[in-house]
């Protein structure tokens, strides 16, 4: 289908540049009218696979993080893509809990909340080539009579 | 993010202000340790009322400063959480580990 609005973005891999990631997905929302809550989960969602990539991806290396948002009627979708390092096992490292990391700065949410948080969550990555993150979810907005 | 300390007869209110991501929580730990380690209190309670947005990087900080207080045999707890900084607290279980105290109103 043919999307609405599409912004793209392409940000190093910089913790300074999570932000950016942030507004870009709430800029596109907010065309929908949305409730906070809908906003924060989003924005939420996004800040989690944007800092993967930065953390696990790269690491202690810079490079591109590649970040589309679209508007698909009432629908978002956001698409970060990173050529970094990849995921050996992606179906263990989105259960809850479960992190590489070993200096105590990260707990192993980022999968679970990017899930709880959006409607579909799609994970593809190859070991050595990079990892590409689709988030879907549906703003229904403050005029939804549920 | 900006970190604000406030004693509150023996307690460290630890107000946590703006956004806290990976890029914030760079260093933020390490700030709040020195605070309770120079003001000595009876309990830390970290405020999130003043909080815009936390991720994932917000749980090892809280997890951090329960280790601090652990180790100099202090308690320490969390209040004004809601909306979805709520819900990635509770997802992640941490309520197990920390007290989530209500706001008390009358004292702000
Ligand atoms: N873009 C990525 N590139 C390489 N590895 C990744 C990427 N994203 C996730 N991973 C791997 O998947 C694991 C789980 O990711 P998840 O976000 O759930 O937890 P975490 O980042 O370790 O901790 P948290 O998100 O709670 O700070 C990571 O520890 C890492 O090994
Ligand atoms: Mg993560």
């Amino acid at each position: 289908m043919k999307a609405d609005n599409v912004i793209r973005m392409q940000v190093e891999s910089r913790s300074c540049n999570e932000g950016f990631a942030r507004v870009a997905v709430a800029a596109v929302a907010a065309q929908l009218d949305p409730t906070l809550e809908e906003v924060s989960e989003i924005k939420t969602a996004v800040s989690e696979a944007v800092t993967n990539s930065i953390v696990h991806g790269y690491g202690d290396t810079i490079g591109m993080i590649y970040i589309t948002v679209k508007r698909i009627g009432r629908k978002i979708q956001v698409v970060i893509r990173d050529k970094g390092k990849g995921i050996e096992d992606i179906e263990r490292a989105r259960e809850p809990l479960y992190t590489t990391s070993t200096g105590g700065e990260r707990s192993g949410m980022g999968f679970t909340i990017m899930e709880t948080f959006s409607d579909r969550l799609r994970v593809s990555s190859r070991p050595g080539r990079g990892t590409r993150v689709t988030l879907e979810k549906t703003i229904y907005g403050k005029d939804d009579p549920r | 993010m900006e970190v604000a300390f406030e004693n509150r007869g023996g307690e460290l209110l630890v107000e946590l202000i703006g956004e806290l991501d990976h890029h914030a929580a760079k260093g933020i730990g390490q700030k709040i340790d020195f605070e309770i380690c120079i003001r000595r209190p009876a309990s830390v309670c970290l405020d999130f009322g003043k909080l815009a947005f936390m991720d994932s990087s917000g749980l090892a900080v809280i997890m951090g400063r329960r280790r601090t207080c652990m180790e100099i045999g202090i308690p320490i707890c969390l209040t004004g959480v809601s909306g979805s900084i709520r819900k990635v607290l509770l997802m992640s279980g941490i309520q197990k580990y920390i007290k989530m105290k209500e706001y008390n109103y009358e004292s702000r």
